[in-house]
């Protein structure tokens, strides 16, 4: 559990409208990543307080924004590592080296693919991630509902309406 | 229609989540566009932009539960050389609900015989019972009489403003809890607590739980050191107490 000096953070209205800010987009983030709402509150109120405590390091390079991100995504991490979870689903740490099978598979594919990712592409995120993560990683409706905070009729109805979307895309 | 879907990820390295965000949001480079459309066709990186656009456009939260997340951001307690006392420390062999009956005189006389001092404080009280009673006598009648008003309604307590018994462990006890009670919710909504001691060295969160009942977990019992204060409470509750117990 954080600590913290009330008084400062009492004093700070600043980082009230910070936190206002800020606690929304972090519970949300932290719903998408699959954790329950009472968790996701919970980890908002973690990442927020690393944002009070190292907000002096932030030298203004780059965005806030995305500084926060990183701060969530370190919580999200490490909130799932002592979970025990696989580890799969949590967020790309760093440039993964390519895994596909070969050159050759690659070269024959890849006109496909770049029709197909083209298409993909005009998907709306979570449709397409529902979609990606039942065909790519082979994830039931149940595991895709589990990990994107949906319920599993949604994820149902989500990949059915990528795949006839997708459809229509392919056929234009 | 699966067929249309590359079954495997494409060719070519992820972006790092960082490479990802500046590629969503920033200006629209040649490194932008390979990894956006690489995130087009592979799930995880997809995955990730689901949570970074859920970021960007959250649902809205109700202002008095921003509030609520405000203040309890604002009273997590802070670490303190010397926690002030929340409460007196109660031996585990005096139930609290008993404690006032305890406090109590006794209810019979001593068995001596009492002195001109004691036969004053008798005549006064005496006196009292008297007018108490001639008081009530006169409201009865009096009330009799009045059209019958509503008896006010007593306000609904919850959190710090229950009776202390609700409230379980507190105090000095012989051997680690197996259970906290507290106040239940009364929309009956999950509940977590959270066990620490003043130095944070220690703390444990519950899993979410209804009914105003938690068991504490055996391994954690066995973490709990002698003469040590360890404070709990039920997170994200307002008015929650934040009793202390402590192991003999």
């Amino acid at each position: 559990m954080p600590t913290r000096d009330l008084a400062v953070v009492d004093e700070d209205e600043d980082f009230h409208g910070t936190f206002n800010e800020m606690f929304p987009r972090l519970r949300s983030y932290f719903r998408a990543s699959g954790f329950q709402k009472a968790d996701a509150e919970d980890l908002s109120q973690t990442a927020l307080w690393i944002v009070y405590k190292s907000r002096g390091k932030y030298r203004g390079e780059g965005s806030f924004d995305a500084w926060v991100y990183t701060i969530a995504r370190n919580v999200a991490r490490d909130e799932l590592r002592r979970r025990g979870r696989r580890t799969e689903g949590e967020p790309v740490d760093e440039t993964t080296p390519d895994e596909s099978p070969s050159a050759a598979e690659q070269a024959a594919d890849r006109q496909g693919l770049a029709r197909a990712a083209a298409a993909l592409a005009k998907l709306p995120t979570r449709m397409r991630a529902c979609l990606l993560l039942h065909v790519q990683q082979g994830l039931s409706y149940r595991e895709i509902a589990h990990r994107l905070s949906l319920a599993t009729p949604t994820v149902k109805v989500q990949i059915w309406n990528a795949r006839r979307r997708l459809k229509s895309l392919l056929s234009e | 229609m699966t067929e249309n879907v590359p079954a495997s990820r494409p060719p070519g390295p992820h972006p790092t989540p960082e490479q990802l965000y500046r590629a969503r949001r920033g200006p629209r480079t040649s490194e932008a566009e390979r990894w956006l459309a690489h995130a087009a066709a592979c799930a995880l990186c997809t995955e990730e932009m689901l949570r970074q656009e859920a970021f960007d456009a959250p649902e809205p939260v109700a202002e008095d539960r921003l509030a609520a997340a405000w203040k309890r951001f604002s009273k997590t307690p802070a670490p303190r050389a010397t926690p002030a006392p929340l409460a007196p420390v109660i031996p585990i062999n005096r139930p609290i609900n008993r404690l006032a009956v305890v406090a109590q005189p006794p209810s019979r006389p001593p068995a001596s015989r009492p002195g001109r001092a004691g036969l004053s404080a008798i005549g006064w009280a005496a006196a009292l019972v008297t007018a108490t009673v001639g008081l009530g006598l006169w409201n009865h009648t009096r009330t009799a009489q009045a059209p019958p008003a509503q008896a006010p309604k007593a306000p609904s307590l919850r959190g710090a403003a229950e009776p202390s018994e609700t409230w379980q462990p507190s105090g000095l006890l012989k051997t680690a809890p197996t259970e906290l009670l507290f106040p239940a919710s009364p929309e009956g909504e999950p509940q977590r607590v959270t066990v620490y001691d003043s130095s944070m060295k220690y703390s444990w969160t519950s899993p979410p739980t209804a009914g105003g009942r938690v068991a504490f977990p055996e391994a954690e019992r066995k973490k709990l050191r002698p003469g040590v204060d360890y404070f709990w409470t039920v997170i994200d509750e307002e008015n929650a107490a934040a009793p202390k117990f402590r192991l003999r």
